[in-house]
């Protein structure tokens, strides 16, 4: 017998608050009123709906984070972040987002041929490149857009092959109790090619809700790399929606370290044949720290190939999730698609639930997944050990070791070691945490 | 004395504690003493312990030492740590070298090497010093330096990873070699190249204990002691001569001593 579902406060609260109205973005105010009805109708998934099964948001969304307007900002708190994370090694354009708003102030925006960066806030009136509507049938959407107040909307022109980066930094600093609405989107047009970097910083007990919307044409290629390094009590509802036209290619890899609860949604759509997609994630989470990834594939066109690669590694009382699909449309031929997604628990108990699924509607295809879970490798620790290594640094390098895959992929020199280094150290640090607190 | 072992006894823990019928002892009362400098080739049939002892001299968890002690260059090691033990300067070149994926081999071996020069209190070696000296000892071996660009063990032959195991032991440079059948698996050729490299390192103040099922490994690595492991005992002690009379007669002459 199910229990009944009570509605969330979080929800009662978006369902009350009026969409964002503002007057620098007024352009926007018709689309906010029609996806904040439309949210009102659908309500937030439930732990039954099977997309989300493994994502008790009931859990999280219990208080009533209302959408943030005007927040009291700790500069001091706001600058030590934005000077320590990860992706801050990049060299890179840098658009920075402060409480769900684009301050110029700390932002860095390099001038390329062929590139256009704006904010959302900047545009006086709706840009005709720039399609960001929501998914009618998607509520994390719909609600991201009720109450969007900013973002970052890109166009990287014809045949540019872009030299320069973008950073894209979505910080909460004074957001406490509040929650924060942000939509990129990205246009690489045919035979571009663009990188595009996003870290989630700061937070407190707050909802910030991110989508990314990628449309990269024939020929073309996008290159994404998120790190979720938010604090211990945050909450992100992050999406990626890309579309991908022939012969192009979309490389998107995640590191998700920060958060209490982490919702990944990353749905990769083929328009074109012959193109290409890998995603991949590495998550490194302790505590009671929560972090679900739904991923989708559509190969709805035939010579497509992609490749999703998931290394988790939970410790103490995290929790870990993967559901990820490859769906092979009739017509997609030579279709070739394989997914595989790694736990690897390091707590007695932490936990990870990982569902890989194909399915399949046409013959000629080749696809393949796979999924694990498991210890450390006591033969392996021990070979380290006998060698000289201190058990703290063989399960150090374990685990580095473990995720490396995810990471080597990554073509920026500077963010791969980053990355690398990150994991390396990601234990020795977590155990230094723990032993302060004790 | 550099290695002495004292009536040791040993039993394989079984995972569930509660499982008492489980528990199986290995070592039987076993004791052996060798020198600085000397080879000791322990030969025994299947099943014998031999295993057991090297993993226990190591420090592997899963065995209960029930009574005995191993006394390396003087001190107890029983109580150490697996890692304080390498530091000490000893070293197990295991029979199935483990498979290491994400890891380099020169990676793994740079921290080795200071990871135990941090426990004796040496200063770290730099990054040129280190590449020298790998270079150095890789290069005799016949070790090219793009194997060890490569995870460690991972896709290596047989031949490869005890190839490897020596080159480890080239550069750690250890006081005690215990090697677990490093025969195992290696044809003639891949045989000689390991034993050469053995050799090579033989010298006044390091010995090595040498596990194996057959005589034909001490034809390239000559030992000055063999002793016979019969069901978890040393049965027999002798010179080289007594590998050629077990070559000749078998293990049965020796089991009904044990």
């Amino acid at each position: 017998m199910s229990k009944p579902i009570r509605r969330l406060a979080a929800e009662e609260t978006w369902r009350e608050a009026l969409p964002v109205r503002d007057a620098q973005t007024a352009w926007l105010d018709a689309a906010r009123a029609e996806a904040h009805a439309r949210f009102a109708e659908l309500g937030l998934p439930t732990p039954r709906t099977e997309n989300w099964r493994w994502s008790d948001i009931h859990r999280y969304l219990n208080a009533p984070y209302a959408p943030l307007a005007e927040a009291p900002l700790d500069n001091d708190v706001l600058q030590a972040l934005l000077q320590s994370h990860l992706l801050g090694v990049a060299d890179a354009s840098v658009m920075v987002f402060v409480n769900g708003r684009f301050s110029q102030q700390h932002s860095r925006i390099m001038e390329e041929e062929g590139v256009e960066i704006l904010a959302l806030s900047e545009a006086p009136v709706a840009i005709d490149w720039a399609d960001i509507a929501a998914d009618a049938d998607d509520a994390v959407d719909l609600l991201n857009m009720a109450h969007v107040t900013d973002g970052a909307l890109i166009r990287v022109r014809a045949g540019v092959d872009a030299s320069i980066p973008l950073l894209i930094v979505n910080v909460a600093a004074g957001a406490q109790g509040h929650s924060v609405a942000l939509r990129h989107f990205i246009r690489v047009e045919e035979g571009a090619h663009f990188t595009l970097f996003e870290a989630q910083l700061g937070g407190g007990d707050m909802v910030a809700s991110q989508i990314t919307r990628a449309i990269v044409h024939d020929d073309a290629s996008l290159t994404r790399v998120q790190v979720n390094e938010r604090d211990e009590a945050a909450i992100l509802l992050a999406a990626l929606k890309a579309e991908v036209g022939a012969h192009g290619a979309l490389h998107d890899t995640a590191l998700l370290t920060g958060g209490r609860y982490t919702r990944q949604n990353t749905q990769v759509a083929f328009t074109g044949d012959h193109a290409e997609a890998t995603a991949n994630a590495a998550y490194l989470l302790r505590g009671r720290q929560h972090a679900d990834t739904r991923l989708k594939v559509l190969h709805t066109q035939p010579h497509c190939t992609s490749r999703e690669t998931f290394r988790c590694v939970m410790d103490e009382h995290a929790r870990g999730a993967f559901q990820g699909l490859i769906h092979v449309f009739p017509g997609a031929a030579k279709t070739d698609g394989e997914m595989s997604a790694h736990g690897l628990l390091l707590g007695e108990d932490a936990e990870f639930d990982s569902k890989p699924e194909l399915e399949i509607y046409h013959d000629d295809v080749v696809c393949a997944h796979g999924s694990a879970v498991g210890a450390l490798d006591e033969q392996q620790l021990f070979y380290l050990r006998a060698r000289g290594v201190p058990e703290r640094t063989a399960r150090a390098m374990l685990v580095a070791a473990f995720v490396g895959e995810v990471f080597d992929a990554v073509d920026d020199e500077r963010v791969r070691e980053a990355l690398t280094a990150f994991a390396e150290r990601w234990l020795a640090d977590g155990t230094k945490a723990s032993g302060e607190a004790a | 004395m550099l290695l002495e072992v004292k009536d040791l006894r040993v039993q394989v823990r079984p995972e569930d504690e509660e499982a008492e019928g489980a528990v199986k002892e290995i070592l039987k009362g076993l004791s052996l003493a060798m020198n600085a400098g000397e080879v000791h080739a322990i030969m025994g049939p299947n099943g014998s312990g031999k295993s057991t002892l090297s993993h226990v001299l190591a420090g592997k968890p899963g065995y209960e030492v029930t009574a005995g002690e191993v006394l390396f260059d003087g001190e107890d090691i029983l109580e150490l740590e697996p890692e304080e033990r390498a530091a000490k300067g000893l070293f197990l070149a295991m029979q199935y070298p483990v498979e290491i994926p994400g890891v380099a081999y020169m990676q793994f071996l740079k921290v080795a090497v200071n990871a135990q020069r941090e426990l004796r209190g040496e200063e770290e070696l730099s990054t040129p010093d280190f590449m020298r000296l790998v270079r150095e000892k890789a290069q005799k071996l016949g070790i090219s330096m793009d194997m060890l660009k490569r995870p460690v063990n991972v896709g290596f032959s047989g031949g490869e990873k005890k190839r490897m195991e020596v080159l480890q032991m080239a550069v750690l440079e250890p006081k005690l070699c215990v090697l677990d059948e490093i025969d195992s698996g290696l044809d003639i050729d891949a045989l000689k190249v390991v034993a050469d490299g053995v050799n090579a390192l033989r010298d006044a103040s390091r010995g090595f204990l040498v596990i194996t099922h057959y005589q034909r490994l001490l034809n390239y690595i000559e030992p000055d002691f063999v002793h016979i492991m019969v069901n978890g005992r040393i049965v027999e002690s002798g010179g080289k001569e007594l590998a050629l009379k077990l070559e000749r007669e078998g293990y049965a002459a020796f089991q009904d001593a044990a």
